[in-house]
């Protein structure tokens, strides 16, 4: 018995110790790669920074319009993903009846299951059939790509909503309650309040999930070469797109490692979003419990 | 004898489960009632009828008539001629067997409510909120530290916190689910002084766990027995003593 207490032990250590050598490693990794050429140039090219910035000249070999496009998208998914995403676990923790959370609870797994690639050609067999019918000049872009990335993210949206909310005590409910607060009042005051963290989660879940994917952009919208985003119907470009061309198609070693540097970029973007997320959530915990 | 609370025929169940089988009561105006009986008897139950949060359980069913007394009108507890459910909840005000702050500041626990429910905020809310802790004694223990968080209270102050939240929504009734079952003998004493305090202002509804409680407390006993009630019974009916002891034992 003792003896398999210790392995299980050393078991479960040894994992803890993979986790963050992996993590490690891979972050070891790409600094010594991406690290060096992190510069002006990386992300301006040729290009004066301010002008860039200010959108007055074009980049023509920087990443600075993979990151605003990447930026711009992952706007626009989170506006479509986040209200639908809480209020869908809302639903199922707080209203569905059982048969409903029965077969809703299935959809969600169902829509999580879906590989990214296919969420894409979902897109651009959607927009094809849009041009046949109601939208005959439409055209992949930004607007499709945040929309088939939104439905991609849905589901982690969706379960970390509802199982913060069930796994928020009974006696909170119930005290809500015998103060006479209504449904709503509980939910909007109480519950999602208390269930913050928990639905964070899922945001930055969500978050990191659609910075990364390039198999749904790729069919929805992204090129290697459009400058900033033009507008949301409009083709634009994104750091993992990038990240994956230059992978694919890089000519030398110094082209590779500014493939390197767009990961490093990649990472620092989720990072900082994730971080400003982490605050928002903060903060706005604070203002609710009243708590200096 | 004026009543608060008039209960014909109440039967509730949850799923096949019944807890209480046509009870008949009526509970007197500005007294303490303590409510008596073995775990399981349906206490508390009888006491979520009043404040209808019987409701908020997965295969509640209720029957029978229950009324209650409030700002001078006799009105049925639910159905056609009640009062909306957020202000029959704010006039029967109820604290819990453990202490349940709201996992908010002292301060907003008692503010939140006083906004949301009783619509009163900014100053107004403010001076609810003093005189509600004033009321339980509790204000020159927090003035200072109204923004810290209700939990790091002790399980007394917790109480006495609830108790004051319940009592800033001006209640006529209040349901006292043994409130202090889960405090020291010490914070436990301070709460029944507290409702002894209280005993003429509003009227009082108490589950009780301790024969001795209720007799310091109780002006009416109520004997629950596997979900009936044997009607009401005075203090003054009761025998003094040890030998009460036995008294109630056998009505258990």
């Amino acid at each position: 018995m003792r003896k398999r207490e210790m392995s299980l032990l050393l078991l479960s250590r040894l994992s803890a110790l993979l986790v963050l050598g992996v993590l490690g490693g891979l972050l070891a990794f790409l600094i010594s790669r991406g690290g060096p050429v992190l510069g002006k140039e990386l992300f301006f090219g040729d290009t004066p920074p301010l002008e860039a910035l200010l959108g007055l000249r074009p980049v023509w070999n920087g990443l600075w319009p993979a990151v605003a496009g990447t930026l711009f998208l992952l706007l626009l998914t989170m506006a479509f993903a986040v209200l639908p995403g809480i209020g869908c676990g809302v639903y199922l923790s707080c209203f569905a009846s059982p048969r409903e959370k029965y077969w809703l609870s299935l959809a969600v797994d169902l829509l999580a299951g879906i590989p990214s690639i296919v969420m894409g050609l979902f897109g651009f067999l959607l927009i094809i059939f849009l041009r046949r019918t109601l939208l005959p000049r439409g055209s992949t872009g930004m607007l499709l790509a945040a929309f088939c990335l939104a439905l991609l993210v849905l589901p982690s949206l969706i379960v970390a909503t509802r199982s913060s909310l069930e796994a928020l005590p009974d006696s909170l409910l119930l005290a809500a309650e015998a103060l006479g607060f209504s449904r709503g009042q509980t939910l909007r005051h109480v519950l999602l309040p208390a269930a913050g963290q928990g639905i964070l989660g899922g945001v930055m879940l969500a978050l990191g999930r659609a910075a990364e994917d390039t198999a749904v952009i790729m069919l929805t919208g992204a090129v290697a070469s459009a400058g900033l985003p033009g507008g949301l119907t409009s083709k634009f470009e994104a750091l993992p797109f990038a990240i994956y061309y230059t992978a694919a198609q890089y000519a030398d070693r110094a082209e590779l490692d500014r493939g390197y540097g767009a990961a490093l970029v990649l990472l620092c973007l989720s990072g900082g979003l994730l971080f400003l997320s982490w605050r928002l959530q903060r903060n706005l915990e604070r203002r609710w419990k009243g708590v200096r | 004898m004026e009543f608060c609370v008039s209960l014909r025929d109440l039967s509730v169940s949850f799923g096949s489960r019944q807890i209480l089988k046509g009870v008949n009561v009526d509970f007197p105006c500005r007294k303490v009632t303590v409510l008596l009986g073995r775990s399981g008897s349906g206490k508390t139950t009888l006491l979520r009828s009043i404040n209808r949060l019987n409701e908020s359980f997965d295969g509640y069913r209720g029957y029978g008539t229950g009324r209650v007394f409030l700002d001078g009108v006799l009105r049925p507890i639910s159905g056609s001629g009640s009062l909306p459910l957020s202000i029959l909840r704010r006039k029967v005000g109820m604290v819990f067997q453990s202490p349940n702050p709201l996992p908010l500041s002292i301060g907003k626990n008692i503010l939140l409510p006083l906004a949301l429910v009783a619509g009163k905020e900014g100053e107004e809310g403010k001076d609810a909120m003093k005189k509600a802790l004033e009321e339980v004694g509790l204000w020159r223990e927090v003035s200072d530290r109204l923004d810290r968080p209700a939990s790091s209270l002790s399980g007394g102050q917790q109480q006495r916190l609830c108790l004051a939240r319940a009592l800033a929504l001006t209640p006529e009734i209040l349901l006292l689910d043994e409130p202090t079952s889960s405090l020291d003998r010490a914070a436990g004493r301070r709460i029944e002084e507290l409702i002894f305090s209280l005993r003429e202002r509003y009227s009082i509804l108490m589950v009780s766990h301790s024969l001795s409680q209720a007799q310091r407390l109780g002006d009416y006993f109520a004997i629950l027995t596997e979900g009936t009630l044997n009607g009401l019974l005075p203090a003054s009916e009761l025998p003094h003593g040890a030998e009460a002891e036995t008294f109630i034992a056998n009505l258990l």
